[in-house]
């Protein structure tokens, strides 16, 4: 039972990281981005070809495809989103539909459609002994970093001037943009940054998350699911969200290994017809 | 006098347009002159049909639906089994897969009434994909990943025998399309149409002039269902083989596009687009299936930021002068 | 007198700010009343509380002596309760005649009707046209709404709830955003609404108000402060103090 935790936190966090960017982008810009799991792909290939092809210690790769998918993410945003922000909502789903295919076919031509399995280092390969129950290293590795990111994002959001800018922008952009915040800019650097951290989740994750073309599609809905549920607002709703939905998930699959994603899928109508503004989210909704 | 312009006012929408005529007509001459691309105008009558079906919801009731496939894929695997159990008279086989299809919609439209935009994508997605893996893991209904298979059908109204270059097939599918095509083009310009545009345009509103927005709302929602279902059913009847497939994203989000690029909310959208996105397909058909979904996500891509009112501005300000030309 | 509408210590809470403070009024059949107040007096609370918008913390809202106080908001616009709003709210692709003639039969009961045809109902093409000539808006009736001048629109604006067949009239600032130039033709529209129809006029325009009511409620920090004829609000000084502050 208590592994059956541990892998769900693992997972859990894991899903936070790779969804807190695609709560500001909603937040933000009010802007349904399907394509974030794209970012979160893109980064664990590059980690693949790194760790797998060329030899890089796991460790090192991990911050390269960081980097990686978060220059992406620059890229795309300012040559592309910026002409679509205004859009209508259908608009927006057509343009992130058509990125995730785009990214897809291109990985599914250069990489292979099987799936991708990192070859991780030995250390990683180990259990940790506490005693009363054994832990995957892995996964300790996982529940770690994962939880000094969200205490580091916590911080820069409340504690910096960029994170109460931030905070602004999500909470009223038309205001925050009449008191001078250079919304459009405070939201290229966080897309940056959020797009780096579903890379870096994506790299993290590579082997529990399961790597191949049809990733972004596999895991939009637990995005959206951490995203919506967890309100845009801060980022204590959306990692809650996370925290719940993986441990319900790896508890479903393992003691109902028969209905499985039904419960996610079932959970996610009932939590939406009951909340239809997310859980957390304040009494504000769009 | 008033009364007279008024009545003629509120009769106008409905008049058949000359261009409406030259469409059907173009219809029927394209059945008679290409018997050897009968696989094609099949799947582009089904395409067109389904594609109709979420204009109901998402160009008339302004619903933005990520799911929509549920109901196809319902119609299509009920047609299967309806086929499989020994009913195979297609009508028949059409009403069943309809009606379940309709009902699924019904239960499901409860689900979208509240809430933003996204969180209608999510439940809507959601249903699909419950739909998806429900069709995965019944592998003694569905077939599972093998596939639906053994479905068979008998002769339309007990007269009209498939035959092996698929000319039935095709008028079959055009027919039940073109009857679709008149019921939502009756809907439209009834009062319940005329309310759910209202509710579009300004929900606000629409309750405080005393409109129940979501019984309306369902009532749409549960209609498009059953044309999807339809859609779906065809597709089921004419190849007689259903996959997994008929659930996937994919299909949704490809009928989305097929709308967008016919344009939303007046009915043909979905039949033009339906057209020039199969005309597409098939020239790029001697590409691998790889190519084939990088080329459908540039043009999503494309058409997004070049602005779909810029491409299409044009022809649809054209379309939309001849529409309402008195 | 017969009374159209009446509230009964209607009260709304925000946690601890009370919005609405123990509002009792009555509207008689056919009156004319205006309801004015300074900015964050609760003048849209009490609308969206008699509207089915909010519901009340306490307190009752007897629509013609029936107690409609937990009704939802369409059965109140079918039992004849209908406003309008400060902003225009109308249905911009559609035309102003298609607008009257859906209000119309929603009070036919035919807005859900699957068979029917407007134009085939005698009824609604004679409704559409008596308040479509009644605002003067015949002559645009089928131009997309969005396109006419905002002074047709917020004319619009009340035909659209003159459509609905009310009893009782809830106006919230029809004059807004009217340039100085076309408010007469807000109050021609005014003065043409049927005399059964009461209505109750939310105003910030005192010529306006002044020109129109035959009674006056003030409202301020929730609560009414003072009502009367025109004549009597003008020379309450409690009115005055709360407009200007203290002399």
């Amino acid at each position: 039972m208590l592994t059956i935790l541990v892998d769900g936190l693992a997972y859990g966090m894991l899903l936070f990281v790779l969804a807190c960017g695609l709560s500001v982008t909603l937040g933000v810009m009010n802007f349904i981005n399907l394509a974030h799991g794209a970012f979160a792909m893109a980064g664990g290939y590059v980690a693949v070809v790194l760790v797998n092809g060329y030899g890089v210690p796991f460790l090192l790769a991990l911050p390269i495809a960081a980097i990686a998918a978060g220059l992406l993410g620059v890229v795309l945003e300012q040559t592309l989103y910026v002409h679509v922000y205004r859009r209508s909502h259908l608009d927006q789903v057509l343009f992130s539909i058509g990125l995730v295919f785009i990214a897809m076919a291109v990985v599914d031509y250069t990489q292979g459609s099987q799936q991708q399995f990192l070859h991780l280092p030995n250390f990683l390969k180990t259990r940790i002994d506490l005693g009363v129950v054994s832990l995957g290293t892995y996964r300790v590795l996982i529940i770690c970093i994962c939880g000094v990111l969200a205490l580091a994002l916590q911080a820069i959001l409340t504690r910096t001037r960029f994170g109460a800018r931030l905070r602004a922008s999500v909470d009223d952009p038309v205001t925050a943009r009449g008191l001078g915040i250079n919304v459009n800019a405070i939201f290229a650097a966080t897309f940056g940054v959020g797009s780096g951290l579903a890379g870096l989740g994506g790299a993290l994750g590579a082997e529990i998350l399961g790597l191949d073309p049809s990733f972004p599609l596999k895991f939009m809905v637990y995005f959206l699911i951490v995203v919506t549920a967890g309100g845009a607002a801060g980022m204590t709703g959306p990692f809650l969200a996370a925290i719940l939905l993986g441990v319900a998930d790896v508890a479903g699959k393992y003691y109902f290994p028969s209905v499985g994603a039904f419960i996610i899928y079932t959970l996610v109508i009932v939590l939406l017809v009951w909340r239809p503004n997310g859980l957390f989210a304040a009494a504000s909704g769009r | 006098m008033n009364h007279q312009r008024v009545r003629q006012a509120l009769a106008a929408p409905r008049r058949l347009r000359t261009t409406e005529f030259v469409f059907w007509l173009a219809t029927i001459a394209a059945y008679v002159l290409l018997p050897e691309r009968s696989l094609l105008l099949n799947e582009t009558a089904i395409l067109g049909l389904f594609a109709l079906s979420l204009d109901l919801v998402l160009g008339i009731a302004g619903i933005v639906s990520l799911g929509h496939a549920a109901f196809f894929g319902l119609g299509a695997y009920t047609a299967g089994l309806v086929g499989k159990i020994g009913l195979t008279e297609p009508v028949l086989g059409l009403l069943v897969a309809g009606t379940a299809a309709g009902v699924l919609g019904f239960a499901t439209s409860f689900l979208v009434l509240r809430g933003s935009d996204l969180t209608r994508l999510m439940v809507t997605l959601s249903v699909s994909l419950v739909m998806l893996e429900l069709a995965n893991r019944l592998t003694s209904l569905t077939g599972g990943a093998d596939g639906l298979q053994g479905i068979v059908i008998g002769a339309v109204l007990g007269t009209f025998e498939f035959d092996m270059f698929g000319r039935v097939a095709v008028a079959y599918s055009l027919t039940v399309l073109f009857l679709a095509f008149l019921l939502a083009r009756w809907l439209l310009h009834t009062p319940f149409g005329l309310a759910v545009r209202a509710i579009a345009a300004n929900p606000l509103r629409s309750a405080a002039i005393g409109i129940p927005n979501n019984r309306r709302l369902v009532g749409i929602y549960t209609i498009a269902a059953v044309v999807a279902g339809l859609a779906g059913a065809l597709l089921a009847q004419t190849t007689q083989f259903v996959s997994l497939d008929v659930l996937a994203f994919h299909r949704s989000a490809e009928v989305m596009l097929v709308l967008v690029i016919g344009g939303t909310g007046y009915l043909y959208g979905g039949l033009v687009g339906a057209v020039l996105f199969k005309l597409l397909q098939d020239q790029l058909s001697d590409l691998t299936p790889q190519y084939w979904q990088f080329w459908l996500g540039l043009i999503f891509v494309a058409l997004v930021v070049v602005g779909r009112d810029r491409v299409f501005g044009a022809p649809q300000a054209l379309w939309r002068r001849i529409r309402s030309a008195a | 007198m017969t009374v159209a509408l009446e509230t009964r210590l209607l009260q709304r809470r925000f946690g601890g700010l009370i919005a609405t403070s123990d509002v009792s009024f009555v509207l008689p059949v056919g009156g004319r009343y205006a309801l004015i107040g300074p900015n964050g007096a609760g003048k849209t609370t009490l609308i969206n509380l008699l509207t089915g918008v909010l519901r009340p913390s306490s307190g009752e809202i007897l629509l013609n002596g029936v107690d409609i106080t937990g009704t939802r908001q369409d059965q109140r616009v079918a039992a004849g309760l209908v406003r309008t709003f400060q902003i225009n709210q109308l249905f911009p692709a559609m035309t102003p005649l298609q607008s009257v003639a859906l209000a119309t039969a929603r009070l036919l009961g035919l807005d859900g009707n699957l068979l029917r045809r407007l134009d085939r109902n005698q009824e609604v093409v004679q409704r559409s046209v008596e308040v479509l000539e009644r605002f003067g808006l015949m002559d645009v009736m089928s131009q997309p709404v969005a396109t006419l001048a905002y002074g047709r629109q917020r004319l619009l604006e009340i035909a659209l709830a003159v459509a609905c067949g009310p009893k009782v009239l809830l106006l919230d600032e029809p004059a807004a955003g009217v340039p100085e130039g076309e408010r007469d033709g807000i109050l021609t529209g005014l003065s043409a609404l049927p005399r059964d129809i009461a209505v109750l006029m939310i105003e910030h325009d005192m010529d306006l108000v002044f020109r129109f009511a035959e009674h006056i409620l003030v409202l301020a920090a929730g609560a009414i402060l003072s009502e009367g004829s025109p004549a009597e609000i003008a020379a309450d000084p409690k009115v005055r103090e709360v407009y200007l502050g203290h002399a």
